[in-house]
Formats: C-alpha cells, sequence, structure tokens
C-alpha cells in the first residue's frame, strides 16, 4: 500500500500521530522480515524494528511522501543495522550443533533425504543460508536482502543505501559469490541437489 | 561477447536489470557458452534459495508494542522539551542573580586594588618596608632592599 493510500484510508486531515499508527500497522511485519533476516535473530529483529520506526517518528515531517513509506524506513532501517553492526563488530552466528539460542531446544531442520522440491518447499536450508547472510559483508548482505528477499529493483536498492546502481550490481555479485560459497562449504550435497531443481 | 563479460552482467541479467540487446546478447552467448551457463545457473539458484525463505511472522504483540512505543515517544520529547525550557530559566535567572550580586559587593572591592596596582606602576623604583606593603596592607614585603 502507498503512503497515499494510507494516508487516504486512515482519513483526510487526520494528524500525523494517527497517520503513523496506521503506517506501523501496515508495514510493519514486512519490516520485521527483514529485520530478522538482516540481524538472524527475532529479538534483535524487534530490537532494530522499534529503533527503526522510533527514528522514523522523530523525523517524519522530513519524509517525501512522493516516495515509498517502507523505502523510506528502510533505508532509516539500514543505516540503523550498519550502526549496530559496527557496534558490535559483527553479528551473532550461531552453530547448528548447540541449542537453539532463542528456544533453548533443538533447530527444526527438514528431512535432508526428502525429495528436492519438498526441501524447497519446506525452507530447506534456511538455517545455512541465514548463517551464510549472517557471514558475509554487511553491504553486500543487505543488497542481496533487498534485491532478492524485497525484490526490489538496483535503483531502490541504491536509493536505499545512498549509493550508485554500479555499487549495487558490485555489491549484489559479489554477495551472492559468498553466499555460494558459504552453502558449498558448509552442506554442497544439499545445495547441489536444490540447485537441481531451481 | 567475452565469457568475462558476460560473467560481469550475470546477475544484471538475471534481476531484468539489463536493455533487451544486451539480454538477447548474453542469451545468445550462454546457449553456446556451457561455463558460463553453469554460472548463470549457480548465481540464479542463490537468488531463489533468498527469495524462497520462509516468512517469519513477527510476535503477536509487536504491533501494539510499536504503537504504545513509537506515539509516546513524541510525548516524552515534548515533556522532556518543556522540561529543558524550565530548567533554562532557572539557569538564567541565576546568572542574572549571580551577576548583580558580583557587580553590588564584589566588583566594589576590586577598585581600591586596581588604583595601588596603578600606583606601583607609576613608582618602579620605589621600595617598600613592612608597614606600606602595596599589594596586602599589613603583610610584611619578603625581598630584601638593594645596596
Amino acid at each position: 500500500m502507498s503512503f497515499a493510500d494510507t494516508a487516504s484510508s486512515a482519513g483526510q486531515g487526520q494528524d500525523r500521530a494517527k497517520l503513523f499508527e496506521t503506517l506501523i500497522r501496515t508495514t510493519h511485519a514486512q519490516a520485521f522480515q527483514l529485520a530478522y533476516r538482516l540481524t538472524g535473530s527475532r529479538t534483535d529483529a524487534e530490537d532494530l524494528v522499534q529503533e527503526a520506526f522510533l527514528r522514523a517518528y522523530r523525523f517524519f515531517h522530513r519524509y517525501d511522501e512522493t516516495l515509498p513509506f517502507t523505502s523510506w524506513l528502510y533505508r532509516i532501517m539500514v543505516n540503523a543495522h550498519i550502526d549496530h553492526v559496527r557496534r558490535s563488530g559483527r553479528l551473532k552466528t550461531s552453530s547448528l550443533d548447540e541449542p537453539h539460542p532463542e528456544t533453548g531446544g533443538g533447530w527444526d531442520l527438514p528431512d535432508e533425504s526428502a525429495s528436492p522440491e519438498r526441501l524447497l518447499l519446506e525452507g530447506a536450508m534456511e538455517a545455512e543460508i541465514q548463517d551464510g547472510l549472517a557471514n558475509m559483508t554487511p553491504d553486500f548482505r543487505i543488497a542481496v536482502l533487498l534485491a532478492d528477499l524485497e525484490g526490489m529493483s538496483y535503483e531502490e536498492v541504491a536509493q536505499i543505501m545512498r549509493t550508485s546502481i554500479g555499487t549495487v550490481r558490485s555489491r549484489i555479485h559479489r554477495g551472492r559469490k559468498q553466499l555460494r560459497r558459504h552453502l558449498l562449504a558448509k552442506c554442497p550435497e544439499k545445495y547441489e541437489k536444490l540447485c537441481e531443481v531451481l | 561477447m567475452s565469457c568475462r563479460y558476460v560473467s560481469s552482467r550475470i546477475d544484471p541479467y538475471i534481476d531484468g536489470e539489463l536493455p533487451a540487446d544486451e539480454i538477447a546478447a548474453i542469451r545468445s552467448h550462454v546457449a553456446r557458452c556451457s561455463n558460463c551457463a553453469s554460472e548463470l545457473a549457480r548465481h540464479r539458484s542463490v537468488k531463489k534459495l533468498v527469495a524462497a525463505l520462509p516468512a517469519s511472522p513477527p510476535p503477536g504483540d509487536l504491533e501494539a508494542r510499536l504503537v504504545s512505543t513509537v506515539l509516546s515517544s513524541s510525548t516524552a520529547t515534548k515533556q522532556a522539551s518543556v522540561s529543558n525550557l524550565k530548567f533554562g530559566f532557572v539557569a538564567a535567572a541565576a546568572v542574572i542573580a549571580g551577576f548583580a550580586v558580583y557587580n553590588t559587593f564584589l566588583k566594589r572591592d576590586e577598585a581600591p586594588r586596581s588604583e595601588i596596582t596603578a600606583g606601583a606602576q607609576l613608582h618602579p623604583d620605589r621600595f617598600y618596608d613592612g608597614a606600606s606593603n602595596p599589594l596586602s596592607p599589613g603583610v610584611p614585603v619578603s625581598f630584601d632592599r638593594p645596596r
């Protein structure tokens, strides 16, 4: 939903707080999805989404209403994520041999003996892909997720990352290579099996 | 078109970010080159894997928490601003009062001191005994009289 649609459905002449509340309600799930893939942790994703909305609300008067709200929100979220990564050094990664950090139990991994189609449908290799994303260079991870998960064009990614289309192209190329190397190193058989059906 | 050029264009090709004539040229090259076809398949598989990552729904109470926290942050900012304003008034009043006290009581005591200093400068060859210390009356001067 575009900003104009949201503003229209929320009622003309409403105050900014009411409008922003509508924007939170319509975009928070999508924002959480990206935040979760950026951080690799549901708890960190909640913090990142909250930080992004807090910053967005503080500077809402600067928002250009002709642009999609999510693009502006993602730009804020990406900056907050980079700030966090710089402060903490790197992302937390978890070993699949250890208990799940949030549930304390085991990892819900798909059965590797299942057919490739079924593996794909069940979100096979999710843990390995998430681990690969966490080990990627932050700028590459952001570019790949915006393009592949969010389906954004290079121009939109460039606007969010405040860089040129050429740089976005390079980051996506190198990011995908990093991720592929990671999957080939961690689970070559499963990766090759999935490649056959992709 | 060289394999090296195709390799540098594989990702924009997959993402539909190339002009039609370039897409046609790459498609033609890949149809004849197994190495480039393999590289294309590898990059495409990574894109599809990321795109196929399952949705991770947010916690049920996140929406309500966000609305509550974010919208109340504005109120907190306004309250902080009012508090800052009050603090500013108090601080300004304290500075003005301090300046008034300084002018009324302390500055008056400084006047004779500056006069004495000025007098001392007018008579550099004057030497003082303990009874006529110009800076601290009543305190003996410690330096010796020259011969």
